[in-house]
């Protein structure tokens, strides 16, 4: 919040604020001091003028799933040296030098973010022990906004909570790693898995099925987990990557997950969110023969009110898998047999990285392909849907523009489906559907309904008065052109914002980034630790032992501090 | 048509000539030549910066590609980077030394370096021709580190009348490779194709990883990998129009990539190695008798 920079007066776009329920009218929006403001408020002389006469205005976008940050992402790097050759922008001024496209560099990130038009983006998944590595790399992000999950479905000491079902104490345990480590939310990879994987088992583990040690099913991981989320009023609730991934005929393990947030589910609200659903309806019983299952996965979220996904969209070209499923991306390395990373953090998760590409005239890419369309366009209320790609494993988040093209042009649709596998369409339902997404539909699954899942509707996501002064404007004259059939405009528009306006700064100018900024980092802080201090304290000194037994880092070692963010920002929940 | 690049002054850094191919100047004038911007170091510098521009006749470069024939001179052209980048015809002519990256994808055409040659020559080249009459460094014809086997030199032709380095033909997918001095470890590495022949001597482990193609040692072996077999011991080898006369041993590998690559060694130069191998060859087994 840099009470420097001018105020500034953005006249006459269309705007598109799904939560204020504003779909395209021409307004003013003034923004001073890093927040909205009313118009009156801003003294016109003063302040930056930006005419945006026949362009888009929206709200600047949110991501709720993309592998940006941790140890991970630079095992990727590492692995995937080819990407970095021939990519490459130097330093110009301020702004940093870029390289990379499916395992960019940090700054390439921030950068190719706000070119989008995203202000801010949230990392998936971060074992609890790895999270400092997490936070350092997420500071040297520029320009957005994050935050990061933690992953709790395989730690030895939540596990041992549950296995005794003190779920008291698992709860503090929880609300206090959440603290500890400066996470937003509970993270959960294919429930347990990271357990059998000790063993080298794993692979195809199903909901029900037992893990060896503890005796419990993901489905009481899962159960317990959202009980917690539940009961502290988490305001993202768990986060789910489902079992049985990217295994042919796991749409059923997707539905009875989806199922499971009956189990536990106390307040009005959305309770679950599933991740990458497109990896999991996969219908038929081998690669050879397999089959959409997309209508039925949509048809369950359509009968679940307290659910919400993310399409995990796959697009053509290359990609780089990177998932703390490791079981899964070591039957992928099997398949590609080419170059992959396995790492396993102690007493918490394992992670593999295998590069990927997707190939049109593939029978199973083409399939995938479709499986995410389908999704997106069978689910009735796009407020529980999101759009990503999961980035890397999809595709990297800068094909974001070629997925809003898809969902709002049939004819864009046909144009990619001339050129894939014509047997594989033959098993989906995507060539019958005619649905198009307006683009008010559209600023929903990027903007404003990311926002709302994520519990940070307050100041994200919205042009209200109060919120954060993150604008978006797209070169897209909608009144004088046909989205649904100059679907080439959407893309070119979307891929290059024209201005892109982040805390009330102007970052990207005419398509160009133009400044070097810091967005803030959002974490939890549970009050249950301050009012259950006893309880906290009993807990404390159970894991101080378990950290002796499990870790081989100290308590004290594992704690980050604040002071250890470039700029925390804490949600008291 | 000879166009000809002197150096006004000592390289000091990089200077990136990917710019100056025989493509590039197609009917170009001389003097918008000289105004071309290449990148020096971290900036970009005019040609006329950097280099003194001289033609022997005219002022309009021809508009075929094969009739032009750069020539560039100078002190310290080691510090040169991307000599004939994807180039497809004409001629380049280095009268001195040459840095890394020469003929990076270089679709036809010829390069000659009249002095030494750093590493990346004719990276990932699809064709044409590079001579070499100094020694070379490492990776030639060979794929960048972290892409997968057979993205390296795909066709044309790299002679070297000096010595090499190592990983020669890393990631080779077609193409000649002639070195007339000795070369390093691990030549043929990843090799999915074509052909490399080193008249002298070579380091560790040639041809590991390799799965096709055709490696030629006519002088000493450091070691060969134990997944490689031997198949024949011939009297003599023959590889377009050179000749060696003297027997080679023929081994087939790598075994644990499932390779049917060939590795022909000299028997004369290498004795304790191919030995074995031909006293082997010699014993003729009945054939109820299996080995196992």
């Amino acid at each position: 919040m840099n009470s420097v920079s001018k105020p500034i007066i953005i006249r006459n776009g269309y705007v598109f604020d799904p939560i204020n329920k504003i779909n395209g009218e021409v307004m003013d929006i003034a923004i001073k001091d890093g927040k909205i403001v009313k118009l009156e408020e801003v003294n016109e002389k003063e302040a930056i003028i930006i005419d945006a006469r026949g362009k888009v205005v929206m709200p600047g976008g949110v991501d709720l799933h993309s592998h940006i940050a941790g140890p991970k992402v630079n095992a990727g790097r590492l692995l995937r040296i080819e990407d970095h050759y021939m990519t490459n922008i130097p330093m110009v001024d301020e702004i940093k030098p870029q390289t990379g496209s499916v395992a960019p560099n940090t700054y390439k990130i921030g950068y190719g973010y706000a070119l989008l038009g995203y202000t801010f983006v949230a990392e998936a998944a971060s074992p609890p022990l790895e999270t400092r590595h997490t936070h350092h790399e997420l500071d040297s992000i520029p320009i957005v906004d994050k935050m990061t999950y933690i992953l709790v479905d395989s730690n030895w000491i939540g596990l041992d909570y549950m296995v005794k079902g003190e779920f008291e104490k698992l709860k503090i345990y929880f609300a206090w790693l959440l603290y500890a480590v400066k996470g937003y939310t509970l993270k959960l990879v294919n429930p347990g898995v990271a357990v059998p994987w000790n063993y080298g088992r794993g692979l195809g583990m199903d909901i029900d099925d037992q893990i060896p040690d503890y005796g419990l099913t993901p489905r009481e991981i899962i159960t317990y987990c959202g009980k917690v989320a539940e009961e502290l009023k988490l305001p993202h609730s768990i986060h789910i990557h489902a079992n049985r991934l990217g295994i042919p005929g796991n749409y059923t393990t997707l539905i009875e997950t989806l199922k499971t947030v009956h189990r536990y589910r106390i307040h009005d609200r959305y309770a679950m969110h599933v991740t990458h659903v497109q990896f999991n309806s996969y219908k038929g019983d081998s690669w050879i023969n397999l089959e959409s299952g997309g209508e039925e996965v949509a048809k369950e979220v359509n009968n679940n009110p307290y659910v919400t996904i993310d399409l995990g969209q796959v697009v053509f070209g290359k990609a780089l898998t990177m998932t703390a499923d490791a079981p899964f991306e070591f039957a992928l390395y099997h398949l590609t047999m080419w170059k992959a990373t396995f790492s396993h953090v102690e007493a918490e998760a394992a992670a593999g990285i295998v590069p990927y590409t997707y190939r049109k005239r593939n029978y199973v890419n083409t399939i995938q392909w479709a499986i995410g369309l389908e999704v997106a366009l069978l689910v009735k209320d796009p407020w529980r849907v999101v759009l990503t790609t999961d980035h890397p494993n999809g595709a990297p988040f800068t094909k974001y523009p070629d997925v809003i093209t898809w969902l709002v042009s049939k004819k864009a649709r046909e144009e990619t489906m001339k050129k894939v596998s014509q047997r594989a369409l033959k098993k989906c339902a995507l060539p019958a559907i005619d649905r198009e997404y307006t683009l008010y539909e559209i600023a929903i699954i990027t903007r404003a309904g990311p926002a709302k899942i994520l519990g940070i509707d307050k100041f994200k996501g919205h042009l209200g008065v109060g919120a954060d002064g993150d604008v978006a404007i797209y070169d897209l004259d909608i009144k004088n052109i046909d989205i649904s059939k100059d679907y080439e405009k959407v893309k070119k528009a979307f891929s290059r914002a024209w201005y892109v306006i982040k805390g009330g700064e102007i970052v990207v100018k005419e398509g160009k980034v133009v400044r070097h900024i810091y967005g803030r980092t959002i974490y939890i802080k549970p009050r249950i630790l301050e009012e259950r201090k006893d309880l906290l304290n009993q807990v404390l000194e159970e894991i101080k032992t378990k950290f002796k037994d499990y870790y081989s880092v100290t308590l004290n070692n594992f704690i980050i501090r604040e002071n250890e963010l470039r700029k925390p920002y804490e949600i008291v929940v | 048509m000879k166009i000809k690049f002197i150096t006004k002054y000592d390289l000091v850094v990089p200077l990136d000539l990917r710019s100056l191919t025989p493509d590039n100047l197609i009917g170009k004038k001389v003097e918008d030549i000289k105004n071309m911007l290449i990148r020096e170091g971290n900036r970009k510098v005019k040609v006329s910066d950097v280099f003194d521009v001289i033609t022997e006749s005219g002022d309009i470069l021809p508009s075929k590609v094969d009739e032009i024939e750069l020539e560039i001179e100078g002190k310290n052209l080691h510090k040169t980077r991307y000599v004939g980048y994807k180039m497809s015809g004409g001629k380049i002519v280095i009268n001195g030394d040459a840095g890394h990256l020469v003929g990076y994808k270089m679709k036809g055409g010829k390069i000659i370096i009249k002095g030494n040659v750093g590493n990346y020559l004719g990276a990932k080249m699809k064709g044409g021709e590079i001579e070499v009459f100094g020694n070379a460094g490492s990776f030639i014809g060979a794929k960048l580190s972290g892409e997968k086997p057979g993205k390296g030199m795909k066709g044309g032709r790299i002679i070297i009348h000096g010595s090499a380095g190592s990983f020669i033909g890393d990631g080779m997918g077609g193409g000649e490779i002639y070195i007339e001095g000795t070369a390093g470890d691990l030549i043929g590495l990843n090799m999915m194709g074509g052909t490399i022949v080193v008249y002298k001597d070579v380091g560790l482990y040639p041809g590991a990883r390799m799965r096709a193609g055709r490696i030629v040692i006519a002088g000493r072996v450091k070691d060969v990998l134990p997944s490689f077999y031997i198949d024949d011991v011939a009297p003599r080898v023959k590889v377009k129009a050179i000749s060696f006369d003297k027997p080679f041993a023929t081994f087939v590998g790598d075994v644990i990539v499932n390779g049917r690559g060939r590795l022909q060694i000299s028997c004369v130069d290498n004795q304790e190695i191919t030995k074995p191998f031909e006293e082997l060859l010699k014993i003729r087994l009945p054939r109820d008798v299996a080995i196992i």
